[in-house]
């Protein structure tokens, strides 16, 4: 057990020991690649380059002896307060704070991407390295540039209208005949909505089978728009929009998908996209539980990577409605479940973001369990556990099978250390 | 706290806690808390739910269920905007955990009666912070899990609880 554990610990380092042990440089290059292209696609680069341009600001500015404790800084869309402990975010000045008196950190370079510079230069070693398999993962590495794109969507909207004026409509309206079209659109569209929850990591992975996904989605919406009655396009349109906003999206959702979520209230669906949203919300909260127990590193990332995609669809639901205008619309009901989808989404935001800074050197990790083991010498056990599960539960930096190792007294090796022999 | 099992079974919450949070939270605010704080809020909740049952077997349990539910909302939300130590909440389950007992004991029937509209309350406490019906009858499971356990500390093997 010990053994899966310590291996899985960094992503490089399994790839090096077990799964690619003896491998050639493509192959680790692209390993590399396609856990960094995860990690754009989880946060999407816009807001993953910011994250890591406002992060290490925030890091030279305590370095250079800045206290956070009991500050209040200045964040693009509202202010940030520290605490002992603790933070929280508010939309205003928080009460006691006059405006001279938050902190804006200087950010040596607003422009800078560094998270897109890591695949690109991995796209860069690849292309030196002049082999098929090579050229193969450059193509699927660009394209998830393309698919983080904010016009991607749209475009894929664009085809799907297109898609939908091609469908012919049923024939018959008999209940029969509607109840079979029914069954048709609603495979096609669990079909699409499968397809949706994979692909991201097909982006990474495999660029046909992204476009098979595609192409179901396409087929779903022209399926779904052709029911007859209202009552029928209903569910059929809801499991269209869980599918449609579950693919890839920038962090500010599309006009698209706005209308349409404005569409269905209109038609009187609050309950379908409630449904939905709650739905979406429960995989998101299952699979960032199952990552949370996965026996390694790499399984905890392809999985947290998987409930990013159901996360931000809520997010992209609820955001909406929680500003609509309509009697039908709880706008309570939607700003709690807006609120916790993005503190979630942010969350593993922030997780892949301090993975892909670390870059696999196992520096963090070793930080992190030299600030237990400093907690356990100044105060508990119980103490430092908890500061474990911290880092487990709450940010999401590793799954529960790394608690022994946060916890262990001594360092293990990484990348960043000399390894030490193993049983 | 001495009860491994107790402990084990809070801990349980907090996990399922941690990803709703934000939930319990006031609105408009988005608290990054750390998990010292899901384990104070998580301790709180297992005492009101020990409270509210001791308060239904010793008294009518007339609108017990809403007033579970008010103990409750009153109870977390002076928990956030300040910085607790889970000590105080942990000091008030152990308690009331014997009371708990003694109560089953004495009649486990009204216990059993009373231990569900407590649970309805946890559920309609959460229902009222906007967390999505599934997720919030499994919490409300977790919590009083955690409850009978500690009810049943002192006699393993005995508890107020049954199976939803």
């Amino acid at each position: 057990v010990e053994t899966t554990i310590l291996v899985g610990k960094m992503p490089w380092r399994r790839h090096g020991r077990t799964k690619v042990a003896g491998a050639d440089e493509v192959e680790k290059v692209v390993a590399t690649g396609e856990f960094v292209a995860m990690c754009l696609l989880a946060g999407s680069p816009a807001v993953l380059d910011r994250v890591l341009v406002h992060d290490e600001a925030y890091r030279e500015a305590v370095a250079g002896g800045l206290d956070p404790v009991g500050k209040t800084f200045r964040a693009s869309n509202g202010y940030i307060q520290i605490g002992a402990e603790s933070g929280r975010w508010m939309p205003e000045l928080p009460e006691g704070v006059r405006p001279e008196d938050a902190i804006v950190l200087p950010v040596k370079d607003r422009e800078a991407t560094p998270g897109e510079d890591a695949l690109r230069a991995v796209i860069d070693r690849l292309r030196g390295l002049a082999d098929p398999r090579a050229e193969a993962a450059v193509q699927r590495f660009e394209q998830s540039f393309e698919a983080c794109g904010f016009a991607y969507n749209a475009l894929t909207f664009l085809e799907a209208r297109v898609e939908l004026k091609r469908q012919p409509r049923p024939r018959s309206t008999t209940p029969d005949a509607c109840e079979r079209y029914s069954m048709i659109v609603l495979t096609a569209l669990r079909m699409g909505a499968a397809n949706t929850l994979e692909l991201r990591g097909l982006l990474a992975a495999d660029a046909v089978m992204t476009s098979e996904a595609l192409l179901a989605h396409r087929l779903a919406l022209g399926l779904a728009s052709k029911l007859p009655t209202p009552i029928q396009r209903g569910p059929a349109l809801g499991r269209f929009v869980s599918a449609l906003l579950g693919m890839p999206t920038p962090w500010d959702y599309p006009s698209d998908a706005i209308a349409l979520s404005d569409h269905l209230v209109s038609e009187g669906h609050v309950d379908v996209l409630q449904a939905v949203a709650e739905d979406l919300d429960r995989t998101g909260r299952d699979l960032v539980q199952q990552a949370l127990g996965a026996p390694d590193m790499i399984e905890f990332h392809r999985q947290l990577f998987s409930a990013m995609v159901p996360i931000r669809a809520v997010l992209g639901i609820a955001s909406r409605l929680r500003y609509l205008n309509d009697a039908s619309v709880d706008r309570d009901y939607w700003a709690a479940l807006a609120g916790n989808a993005e503190e979630r989404a942010v969350r593993i935001g922030w997780s892949f973001a301090a993975a892909l800074r670390d870059g696999g050197t196992g520096m963090q990790f070793e930080l992190h369990r030299r600030h237990v083991e400093s907690i356990r010498a100044s105060s508990s056990d119980k103490a430092a556990r908890r500061e474990a599960r911290n880092y487990i539960e709450a940010h999401l930096h590793y799954p529960r099978a790394m608690l022994p190792l946060l916890l262990s007294a001594t360092a293990e090796p990484t990348g960043a250390h000399a390894p030490r022999p193993r049983p | 706290v001495t009860d491994p099992a107790l402990e084990e079974r809070v801990e349980r919450v907090c996990e399922a806690l941690t990803l709703d949070i934000t939930y319990l939270a006031p609105a408009d605010e988005r608290h990054f808390d750390p998990f010292a704080h899901v384990e104070v809020v998580a301790w709180a909740l297992v005492g009101c739910y020990l409270k509210a049952f001791l308060e239904g077997v010793t008294q009518p349990a007339r609108d017990l269920g809403d007033r579970t539910a008010t103990l409750i909302a009153e109870r977390v939300k002076a928990l956030f905007g300040h910085e607790h130590e889970n000590k105080d909440a942990i000091a008030e389950v152990e308690t009331l955990v014997t009371p708990a007992l003694e109560a089953v004991l004495i009649d486990e029937a009204r216990a059993r009666e009373v231990d569900d509209v407590v649970y309805q309350g946890v559920v309609a406490y959460l229902a009222s912070r906007h967390l999505p019906d599934v997720a919030a009858r499994e919490l409300a499971v977790l919590v009083r899990d955690a409850a009978a356990v500690g009810a049943a500390q002192t006699d393993p093997g005995t508890s107020c609880n049954h199976e939803q």
